[in-house]
């Protein structure tokens, strides 16, 4: 639950700011909405004024000169706009889920600025974008959406669809070969599906399994269905496959009714009347043991040499 | 096997007139009630096997019927099979000059060696958590690789019947391992472990409980019975498992090896043991559960019956240390080394719900409901086990018992499983993914329950969303479960009670969440599922094993929720009332079938009108200072006199002091008669420490004729100063004594100070209730 608030809490702010920004790059009218203010002097001289700006230039200018080095300003606003261009194709590409496969170079991007931003320590307070950017304020907005964007990557177990090499400090994403192959089936076998399964009308229940998909795609499922589990086994699953094997499945099982599952001839009902029969003759046999003894008369006897066994 | 310390009960052994006597000789005091003279001698009279046992054991009357019942069957072995631990320290000459050549530094190493010891205990008791927890995993995921690939087989060739027979097979023969095991090599092993620690804890010797081979047995056999697939957890026998480790490693020696150190000798003797004993409880609680607190607290409710403070301190450090040794060695294991997350065996995951307060008679009523349910596990649980202590007294009888309910688990889950038509699309994170019969991209509900770890059975009960398992399923699990893991708690496989009961309590909280639900769809408070499961798991817990405090404090800690704390106490206290209502909690109803002589936490009410004289057993036999050894022989042999003390008189007939059987038998066998050793010549101490704790038997003492005529003198031997009470004295006085002393002997004097007779944790607990209510 605190992960669904937490993230909501991120989007939300994030869609705010990524507003902003726009609004203030859009138009010149929204943008006097938003700069005008009170900006205290860096030096500590309480230097306070005000002033109003109309255009994108002159606000960039009087951001300059506010608490925030113009580089460090430069820097939120690269990463402001990563952030925005990511989650944009994030919730583009939700349903059906491939944004692993569509944004990773917005990733790449988010991941970037955020590292500059990082790694930026200057020698004083105004050239310090880590301070400045990253642990200003007691929201830490940029802290908080770049978890959040972490969090879904990570989630999405993205990483493992792409295959990650390092060369003197960057990492290249490339796609994995199994990742290509596994989307490649899936896609045929999809394209199977809309092309023999004409007919259906989704949401309707059939009882009938639809015999020209079933014999037509039934190569290519289970060809799909098998690679799957071979790459399942490899650890190289991201949501973006598990997601389209998924639905393909669910076509297969449910839309078309392929994957009718064999009932058993009565063998089960079988071994299990013998395994629960078991009890009873132990139990039953038991006691009828027991009692014998003392029909016959030699209880005490018996039952002396019994316990003297089991001590 | 001979002490029972009791001086009539020896007469169960004897089948001379002469225990007619001993038993007129309790009905005939002025004060017993004369229903209870009636029936005391309507048995003297009758059978001559009847002892006074069945009498006075208990006067819940579904309980005493049971004990006739089971009188026949066990009392042979039963009622010599116990002895009382000595935890008077024996203040005798020896022990005085040890002293003496003792300085403070040596006494300040000793204080020093018990902290080592107990961290010693922590540690390892969370080692062996640690290979229980793995080799579990893994058989477990092996197993259950091979039935699913026949499932997924089988589903497309119709052979369901080939991994129905492959899970049974294997289910068989895993358990079969932890069957042997304990049938043939302790038989102490069977069970959770907590009844028997609990006698150990309370001054009772149970045979076994504490030896190497018993842990060996435990550890092996809980790994098998879990991944075994029986309806059991691993937690109750982790509390045996600690408290064997810390009697073995107290000792600084292992008899069963050979192996002998110098270290912590000390430590030799039943006090010192049994305080190193809660400690290793302790750690055993807060290895399973990952509840350090918990684990003290245990040790104080549950287990011991007299606790000393300075303990507290010292069991903290153990538990402590033997949760965070399970939980760096489970860290590591999974790859994130130092990372505590793995704090306990089992793992409920994270709550982070809340309630509101309206909702508390919810939870009152959840309470009751547990109550009653545990009543009835433990009710039917109680008939299995009359029946299994009459009828299944042959081994491979048991073993075969224990087979045929693994057969029977593995059907039940298979047979459940396949009839289940609940099926849900694959993508919400269900812990198994099953198919089964589903479509493809489904997963079987009833999978996520069955067809794993009875520990992940209780997490997707307790997590797992709300929607994702139907009513129906729920219901069509918990039932034959409940069934199930009555059945199996109290075969000869080691089984722990907790998980199974979580488990039916999650399940039918689950079902009260689900109701609550529709009764209210839309309202905030009935979205969370992990509350309801989470209280019904308490309640039916509470209702089983009625402990209040640990319990609390155990799932507080396990949950890692202090929110719950009120919601917890209140299920947990009235399920306990009213459970308490109508029997014993589980454990308590084993020990008394197992009749252990056990102290209760209080005197039998309305008994202060009962004397020392009508509790004692009379007449003593006494030893003189300077004795006969023919005498001191014909008194260890004598079958009548098999309680272990024996007062000491002197020439004129007054007390003087208390010797053991067991230092009698240790003067017997090394021959220190007053006319074969120099003058002033004694055994050292270190004899009587080195022969702790397996004692011989006096067949291999062999004393010639000749030497029958000599003499022992057991003056530097024997306790000088023993507890004592006068014949006037109360059963409730006495049994305060008995109780917060941990005594094994009571001297009776009279007025003269001469001895009248002795008081025994078996007399104290034959009156264990009041004639009164019978």
């Amino acid at each position: 639950m605190d992960i669904l608030n937490f993230s909501l809490f991120c989007l939300l702010s994030l869609l705010r700011l990524s507003q902003s920004f726009a609004s203030a790059t859009e138009t010149n009218t929204s943008s006097s909405q938003w700069v005008e203010g009170t900006l205290v002097g860096s030096s500590g001289n309480e230097k306070s004024y005000r002033r109003e700006c109309w255009s994108k230039k002159n606000c960039d200018k009087d951001i300059m000169t506010g608490s925030v080095s113009p580089d460090c300003m430069r820097y939120l606003e690269q990463f402001s706009n990563a952030t925005a261009k990511f989650i944009n194709c994030t919730v583009a590409n939700a349903r059906p889920l491939h944004y692993c496969e569509n944004c990773v170079s917005e990733y790449m991007s988010v991941n970037n600025v955020y590292k500059i931003i990082f790694n930026n320590e200057g020698k004083n307070e105004s050239s310090n974008c880590k301070r400045q950017i990253l642990r200003a304020d007691n929201v830490q907005v940029v802290l908080a959406t770049y978890n959040f964007i972490l969090y879904i990557w990570d989630k999405s177990k993205c990483d493992q669809c792409f295959d990650v090499t390092e060369s003197n400090d960057t990492q290249i994403y490339k796609p994995a070969e199994s990742t290509k192959k596994l989307l490649a089936m899936i896609e045929n076998t999809l394209s199977c599906f809309s092309d023999f399964g004409q007919g259906v009308v989704p949401g309707l229940v059939t009882q009938d399994p639809n015999q020209t998909v079933c014999s037509f795609c039934v190569k290519l499922y289970c060809e799909a269905n098998d690679y799957y589990e071979t790459v399942e086994k490899e650890n190289k699953l991201c949501s973006d496959l598990i997601d389209s094997m998924n639905y393909t499945r669910l076509d297969w099982g449910q839309k078309f009714k392929c994957s009718v599952a064999q009932k058993d001839q009565g063998e089960i009902w079988e071994i299990a009347a013998l395994v629960f029969s078991l009890p009873i003759l132990l139990y039953v046999g038991v006691w009828v043991h027991a009692n014998q003894d003392f029909l016959l008369g030699h209880c005490g006897v018996i039952r002396h040499t019994r316990l003297d066994n089991a001590e | 096997m001979m002490d029972v310390g009791t001086s009539t009960t020896g007469i169960n052994h004897s089948p001379t007139g002469s225990e007619s006597d001993n038993l007129l000789h309790i009905g005939s005091e002025e004060n017993v009630h004369e229903e209870f003279k009636s029936s005391v001698s309507s048995i003297s009279r009758g059978s001559g096997l009847k002892s006074t046992h069945t009498v006075f054991i208990d006067s819940n009357q579904s309980v005493k019927e049971d004990v006739d019942d089971v009188a026949n069957a066990v009392r042979q072995r039963k009622a010599v099979d116990f002895e009382a631990l000595d935890y008077d320290n024996i203040e005798n000459e020896l022990h005085i000059e040890e002293e003496r050549k003792m300085t403070y530094s040596d006494w300040k190493w000793i204080q020093l060696q018990r902290w080592i010891v107990c961290m010693m205990i922590g540690i390892s008791t969370g080692l062996i958590a640690v290979v229980i927890n793995i080799t579990i995993m893994q058989l477990m995921d092996l197993k259950m690789a091979v039935v699913e690939e026949a499932i997924i087989r089988c589903v497309k060739d119709r052979c369901l019947y080939v991994p129905l027979l492959l899970w049974i097979a294997m289910n068989v023969g895993i358990v079969s391992i932890a069957a042997l095991l304990t049938v043939f090599v302790a038989p102490v092993a069977g069970g959770s472990g907590i009844p028997q620690i609990k006698c150990f804890l309370n001054g009772v010797k149970v045979p076994d409980v504490v030896r190497l081979k018993s842990l060996f047995v435990k550890v092996v056999g809980v790994v098998c019975s879990v991944s075994g697939g029986l309806a059991v957890g691993k937690e109750g026998p982790m509390i045996h498992s600690g408290a064997v480790l810390a009697a073995g490693i107290s000792q600084g020696r292992s008899i069963t090896f050979r192996l002998k150190t110098r270290f912590f000798k000390h430590f030799r003797n039943d006090r010192e043991k049994r305080d190193f004993v809660c400690a290793g409880a302790a750690a055993g609680v807060s290895a399973a559960f990952g509840a350090p607190v918990g684990g003290v607290l245990f040790s104080l409710e549950e287990a011991a019956s007299f606790w000393n403070q300075a303990l507290t301190w010292r069991i903290f450090l153990c538990s402590i240390l033997s949760s965070y040794t399970l939980n760096l060695c489970m860290s590591i294991y999974h790859h994130h080394p130092g990372d505590m997350a793995y704090p306990g065996l089992i793992n409920f995951g994270k709550f982070s719900g809340t309630y509101e307060g309206f909702e508390l008679p919810v939870f009152f009523v959840m309470g009751v409901f547990g109550g009653l349910s545990g009543a009835a596990f433990i009710a039917i649980n109680h008939k299995i086990t009359v029946y299994r202590i009459k009828y299944l007294t042959a081994r491979f009888i048991k073993v075969i018992e224990v087979l045929i309910v693994s057969a029977i688990s593995a059907t039940i889950a298979f047979v459940m499983i396949y009839l289940n038509t609940d099926c849900k699309p694959l993508g919400e994170d269900p812990n198994v993914e099953l198919q089964f019969m589903c479509n493809d991209g489904q997963y079987n509900t009833m999978g996520t329950l069955f067809f794993t770890t009875p520990e992940e059975g209780v997490k997707s009960l307790f997590h797992d969303q709300l929607g994702s398992i139907q009513p129906a399923t729920i219901i069509m699990f918990v039932v034959p479960y409940f069934f199930l893991s009555c059945w199996t708690y109290g075969l000869q496989v080691p089984s722990g009670l907790f998980i199974p009961s979580l488990l039916i309590g999650a399940a039918w909280g689950r079902l009260v969440g689900i109701c609550m639900n529709a009764i209210c769809p839309d309202c905030d408070w009935t979205q969370d599922m992990s509350k309801y499961a989470l209280i019904g798991a308490a309640a039916q817990l509470g209702g089983t094993v009625r402990m209040t405090i640990s319990l609390t404090v155990i799932l507080i800690e396990a949950t890692g929720n202090i929110t719950y704390s009120l919601p917890l106490m209140t299920v947990l206290l009235v399920a306990k009332w009213v459970g308490d209502l109508f029997n014993k909690g589980i454990y308590d109803m084993h020990v008394h079938l197992a009749r252990v002589p056990i102290l209760e936490w209080e005197p039998p009410p309305l008994s202060t009108n009962i004397h020392a004289r009508e509790v004692m057993g009379k007449p003593a036999v006494t030893l003189k200072e300077v004795s006969l050894v023919s005498d001191v022989c014909s008194v260890l042999s004598d079958p009548r006199n098999c309680h272990s003390g024996y007062p000491v008189t002197d020439s004129e007939g007054k007390f003087r002091g208390l010797v053991l059987r067991t230092q009698l038998l240790i003067l017997l066998k090394h021959k220190t008669f007053v006319e074969r050793s120099a003058p002033g010549e004694r055994l050292k101490l270190s004899v009587f420490r080195d022969t702790y704790p397996r004692y011989f038997p006096l067949s291999i003492v062999n004393v010639s004729s000749e030497e029958e005529q000599c003499h022992i003198d057991l003056r530097p031997y024997l306790n000088p100063a023993p507890y004592t009470v006068y014949e006037h004295a109360s059963l409730p006085k006495i049994f305060h004594l008995f109780r917060a002393l941990g005594l094994r002997h009571l001297v009776v004097l009279n007025d003269d100070f001469k001895v009248v007779g002795i008081v025994t944790r078996k007399d104290i607990w034959k009156w264990g209730h009041h004639p009164k209510d019978m």
